[in-house]
């Protein structure tokens, strides 16, 4: 009887925690067994005929892959959604299943990654970036590769002559790819924009024609959605496509395209247009669509490339369009009026995608980091005997830990529901790793020195090519905004009462004083004991991380009231109070990293992966770190605005502007 | 009243024997010599005949069934002549023949106890696939838990056992744990039986202690002397400077007209080399002479590799600095000097190669025992890497030779002239005085 009295601790112990996963789903009840064994229909008995049990087959074993049945089978058919995990944490409620790291591949699926990684990196080693860099011009060869290597092919199905990865795995393969930024940035464009949409939402016909041809890599697609005047603002674009009065299924677009992607070497345009349909009015949703334009019809004319800051030989274009003749049955992409929520989507994955390949130059850039300190030395040592060098490094690779976590776990999602929504969370991705890798190259360029500003040094290079990344789908101070309005929206719901009341204290004292008294024994809680324990988070992961998941879940008791408390201070002015909404943003940006740090190392921990200890460490340090600024934060919030000085910015700002420009006068001026 | 007798009441049923819920020192009586000798006996006996007596403890644990007849008619099939090569598709071949001879799986736990028994001989010991093929003896279904009853009162003990034995086999012999075990373990014995659970602890720690060396070695060593050697260099030296590079040589590719070595001789060498050994070497006073120690052993795993040290005496300035370190005072604030002023208050310990026995200019393993690829070795090192040794002499007090000339100094007349030579590290052990536990080998042999 004494493994009675243990079950219970057996259940809960970290021991089968993470054995559970893999098995839960195996074996089958005894239930199920018995069911087997007397088939009730008729039905039954001619499959039994067909096929014996395993048992009666002679007591033989037969090994199956469990897991992959599992998520083929049954989560991707039925139509699933995630819950919406960074909105709902707004409100103070936490999905705890985000804390399972999702753990899609089998064995033999991460071996072939394994290996396919390693014929990326032959590939991306033979490339001569100084060439690029001087011509401005991807070679033909490079291209060719490409093809030969089915890069072009990475999502599309192998029925159509793909390599049919999924998610996950393709962020993999442009995080290898990610050495040399260019060729990745288009290829991007191609993957992301043109194969997905097709994947998504187009026909079958219109698979069939066009998949195989950019599986090849013959057709190569990218996007058109920026014009001169939108660019983050895509509800306000000029380019229009009318259905013609004598055929309804033929329309004619007409505008011009800014800053196309590829526009050089692309032949299959994805462009974004407005539809004014009779029965939808202006300020609706659904008046925006996706047609495919290809080169080489009549109308359109592409300028020359244009040169940028880094990313050169991208091949960036402007494009007009004039009467060109579209049929809707071949060239729209999705539902007439459909465009909005197709770019939504499709900017999910987008920007998944360039978290990855975030990674990989971050993943690059600490080699080189490292190979500079254990080389060079000064002040009669090593660069990395010295404790600011070692500071830098630490920030790079804890920094690359966290975008590397988010970004995997952001595709999970992507792969395990067959309708996932992750806007707001690929989109905190997407801001996480384009500034923290900014900031990374930054570090980097500072071991260099001098060096590493020489035109064609690797590092200049980077710094370069990685600054536009932060403006690609759209830019990151828009992303904070579209976060933090997604969350105060959704939050809006539940306390609108509330914060009517609490507004107007004469009207509702009752409400007011109520405030008062449970604000203080609030705060009086908060001093004493840190948060009540609401979500259990610890439960979900490793008893060693115990500590970071309570930092989590303090960081989401302070999101939630921080959110209350803007709601009270600014009314319905919170959707235009872009300072408080940047504050939120950010806090909610620090639960997402926190949470993909948490199980991930978890994860690792418990299936003891090679450094996990390394990870848990930086997982410890990241969490405490995340918390002093989210108190940092939230302090911000709870003060006046003449505390915080976001009145005194703002007035300046606007002095400034007066003055169109740097108003004071030079020190060496005299007035008597 | 009752309170204060208490305690000699518990010291009077403490006498008792059934009571002696603990033991306490008092109550073991002291034991003669004679006793502790024959301990130790049977303690040597239990571990020669191991097999038997793991089968009487789990006879004495699970009852009498196991048939010990049957083991040994199982293990007459393993034992067969029939079977030419003992390998691993014999065994395999064995477990299969087991299964068609019996369908119903009559006597499984013993052929698999027989089996175990058997695999060592087979060589099979450390490959997963067999044991697989032995878990795939077990009937699947009737030793199913229907209830956590039944595995807290632990039913169908042998079968339960002789799967903890094959689990046991494997977590000793050190086999990865792969998710397949558990699924069979899981189909035959249910998801929570006491084998399942042992199997998900070896998952949870195996990996944990397979990555826990902080200097990585290949779980199965590479049969290549010179893959082996630069693991061992690598082993050696990638912690301690990280900027070491190691240079692989093969004197039949690599070979330079200064070195002559016979055409019997060809072989490969590895050493290693850094910048810092590199600046090491151009301090080095010429007067003084380096040296060429060896060969000392290092072990992966069980293999062991002899690799030589090409040694320089420590410096003045060496010592000098570690005089300063025992000076240099951490409490005292008083003169503080930034490294951009001279005589920065900045104490700089000395590198890793720079130790109280010498300075470690480089590491060499060598393919073949053989002095002129030592020659080699110095000299790529000097023509490559520390020009500065070009300048200094080279003593090799390699004991390579050293057979040959014992061997030499017996059968000559040298022996009986008083001014015969004695090799460098002879000489040096003849003037040290002697341990009091040192004695010859030769005057033992003479005895």
């Amino acid at each position: 009887m004494q493994t009675m009295r243990f079950l219970p601790w057996i259940r809960r112990s970290y021991t089968n925690l993470h054995v559970n996963r893999f098995l839960s789903n195996s074996t089958k009840t005894n239930k199920e067994v018995t069911q087997q064994v007397r088939p009730t229909s008729e039905e039954s008995n001619i499959v039994r005929k067909d096929r014996p049990r395993l048992e009666e087959e002679g007591l033989e074993y037969e090994f199956k892959d469990e897991l992959d049945v599992l998520r083929h089978k049954e989560r991707l058919t039925v139509d699933s959604t995630n819950t919406q995990y960074m909105t709902i944490v707004f409100n103070g409620e936490y999905d705890r299943d985000i804390l399972t790291y999702p753990e899609l591949l089998t064995k033999s699926e991460s071996t072939q990654m394994n290996a396919l990684c390693e014929r990326l990196k032959t590939f991306t080693d033979s490339i001569d970036r100084n060439k690029i860099e001087r011509d401005n011009h991807v070679d033909k060869d490079i291209y060719k590769e490409m093809c030969k290597l089915k890069l072009h092919g990475l999502i599309i199905p192998e029925e159509f002559n793909g390599l049919s990865l999924n998610s996950q795995l393709s962020v993999r393969m442009f995080e290898e790819l990610a050495v040399s930024p260019t060729i990745t940035t288009q290829l991007l464009a191609h993957t992301e924009y043109g194969v997905r949409s097709l994947l998504v939402y187009g026909t079958d016909e219109q698979q069939r024609y066009y998949l195989p041809e950019m599986a090849k890599g013959n057709m190569i697609a990218t996007a058109c959605i920026t014009e001169a005047q939108s660019g983050s603002d895509i509800r306000s674009i000029e380019t229009t496509a009318t259905a013609s009065d004598t055929d309804p299924n033929t329309y004619t677009i007409n505008g011009k395209k800014m800053w196309v992607t590829n526009g050089l070497n692309a032949n299959v345009f994805l462009v974004y247009c407005k539809t004014k349909q009779r029965h939808t009015s202006d300020d609706y949703d659904d008046r925006f669509s996706f047609f495919l334009v290809h080169r080489d019809m009549p109308g359109v004319s592409i300028s020359p490339t244009i040169s940028t800051l880094g990313l050169r030989g991208l091949g960036l274009t402007h494009i007009e369009f004039k009467d060109v003749k579209v049929h809707a049955g071949n060239h729209l992409v999705g539902q007439l009026g459909e465009g909005l929520n197709i770019l939504r989507n499709l900017h999910g994955y987008v920007r998944t995608t360039l978290a990855g390949m975030c990674v990989g130059v971050g993943k690059r850039l600490i080699q080189l980091a490292s190979e500079r300190t254990i080389q060079r030395e000064s002040f009669g040592r090593k660069l990395m005997d010295q404790g600011l060098v070692q500071k830098r490094l630490f920030h790079m690779e804890i920094d690359t830990y966290t975008m590397e976590s988010m970004t995997y776990l952001t595709s999970g999602i992507l792969d395990s529901f067959s309708m996932p929504v992750i806007s707001i969370e690929s989109a905190l991705t997407k801001i996480f790793a384009t500034d923290r890798l900014y900031r990374l190259a930054n570090d980097c360029l500072e071991i260099f020195g001098v060096e590493g500003i020489e035109i064609g040094h690797p590092v200049e290079q980077y710094l370069r090519d990685i600054r536009p990344w932060s403006m690609f789908d759209v830019p990151n101070d828009v992303l904070r905004l579209l976060t933090s309005w997604e969350g105060v929206m959704s939050v809006s719901t539940v306390v609108h009462d509330f914060v009517r009341k609490i507004r107007n204290p004469i009207h509702f004292p009752g409400t007011k004083l109520r405030h008062l008294l449970t604000g203080w024994t609030a705060q009086a809680q908060a001093m004493r004991a840190p948060f009540s324990f609401k979500h259990d988070l610890w439960e979900k992961v490793h008893p060693t991380l115990g500590i970071p998941a309570k930092d989590l879940e303090y960081a989401v008791f302070v999101l939630r009231n921080v959110t209350k408390e803007t709601l009270r201070k600014s009314g319905r002015d919170i959707i235009d109070n872009q300072l408080y909404l940047r504050r939120l943003s950010e806090i909610v940006m620090e639960i997402y990293a926190m949470t993909a740090m948490i199980g991930r190392s978890s994860r690792a921990y418990s299936i003891g992966l090679k450094n996990c200890e390394h990870e848990t460490e930086m997982t410890f340090l990241y969490c405490k770190h995340a918390r002093t600024r989210i108190d940092k934060l939230a302090k911000e919030i709870h003060e006046h605005g003449y505390q915080t000085g976001d009145e005194h910015l703002q007035h300046l700002a606007k002095r400034m502007l007066i003055a169109k420009g740097y108003s004071i006068t030079t020190p060496l001026e005299r007035t008597y | 009243m009752l309170l204060r007798l208490q305690p000699s009441f518990s010291l009077f049923f403490r006498r008792i024997p059934i009571f002696q819920n603990r033991i306490f020192a008092s109550s073991t009586a002291p034991r003669s010599d004679e006793e502790w000798e024959q301990d130790k006996t049977t303690d040597k006996t239990q571990n020669e005949n191991t097999p038997q007596e793991d089968e009487a403890s789990i006879a004495s644990m699970i009852g009498p069934y196991v048939s010990s007849k049957q083991i040994a008619f199982h293990t007459g099939q393993f034992d067969s002549e029939h079977i030419k090569k003992k390998n691993k598709q014999a065994f395999l071949d064995v477990v299969e023949a087991y299964k068609i001879q019996f369908p119903s799986r009559r006597g499984h736990v013993e052929f698999i106890r027989a089996a175990l028994r058997r695999m060592k001989d087979f060589g099979v010991e450390r490959d997963s696939e067999s044991y697989k093929k032995l878990l795939s003896v077990f009937p699947v279904g009737p030793y199913r838990h229907q209830s956590m009853i039944q595995v807290s009162v632990r039913f169908w003990p042998k079968q339960n056992e002789t799967a903890s034995t094959i689990v046991s086999a494997m977590e000793s012999n050190g086999i990865p744990p792969d998710l397949e075990v558990v699924h069979m373990l899981r189909e035959i014995f249910g998801p929570w039986a006491h084998p399942v659970r042992r199997f998900a602890r070896f998952l949870y720690w195996a990996p944990k202690f397979m990555n826990k060396n902080p200097y990585p070695i290949p779980w199965e060593l590479p049969n290549d002397e010179r893959t082996l050697a630069k693991l061992a260099l690598q082993r050696m030296t990638s912690t301690v400077d990280l900027e070491t590079k190691l240079v692989d040589i093969h004197s039949a590719t690599d070979s330079s007209p200064n070195v002559e070595h016979p055409g019997a001789e060809h072989s490969w060498l590895i050493y290693t080399h850094t910048p810092k050994q590199t600046k090491l070497a151009s301090n080095l006073p010429g007067d003084k002479p380096i040296y060429i120690e060896g060969p000392y052993g290092v072990y992966l795993r069980k293999k062991q590799l002899q690799y030589y040290v090409l040694k320089a005496d420590p410096s003045p300035e060496y010592w000098q600095k570690k005089k300063d370190l025992e000076k240099f005072n951490t409490d005292d604030v008083s003169d503080l000097r930034s490294p951009f002023q001279p005589g920065a208050s900045l104490y700089i310990p000395p590198s890793a190669h720079e130790l109280d026995d010498g300075f470690i200019l480089s590491l060499c393993i060598i393919g073949k025992p053989f002095t002129s690829l030592i020659n080699c070795w110095l000299h790529h090192l000097r023509r490559n890497f520390m020009p500065d040794l070009n300048r200094i002499a080279v003593v090799d007090k390699t004991k390579l030779t050293q057979k040959k000339q014992i061997d030499r100094f017996y059968s000559s007349h040298l022996l009986s002239t008083p001014e015969f030579t004695v090799l460098h590290d002879t000489k040096r052990l003849a003037q040290e005085p002697r341990p009091w536990w040192y004695r010859d080998k030769t005057d033992d042999e003479d005895e």
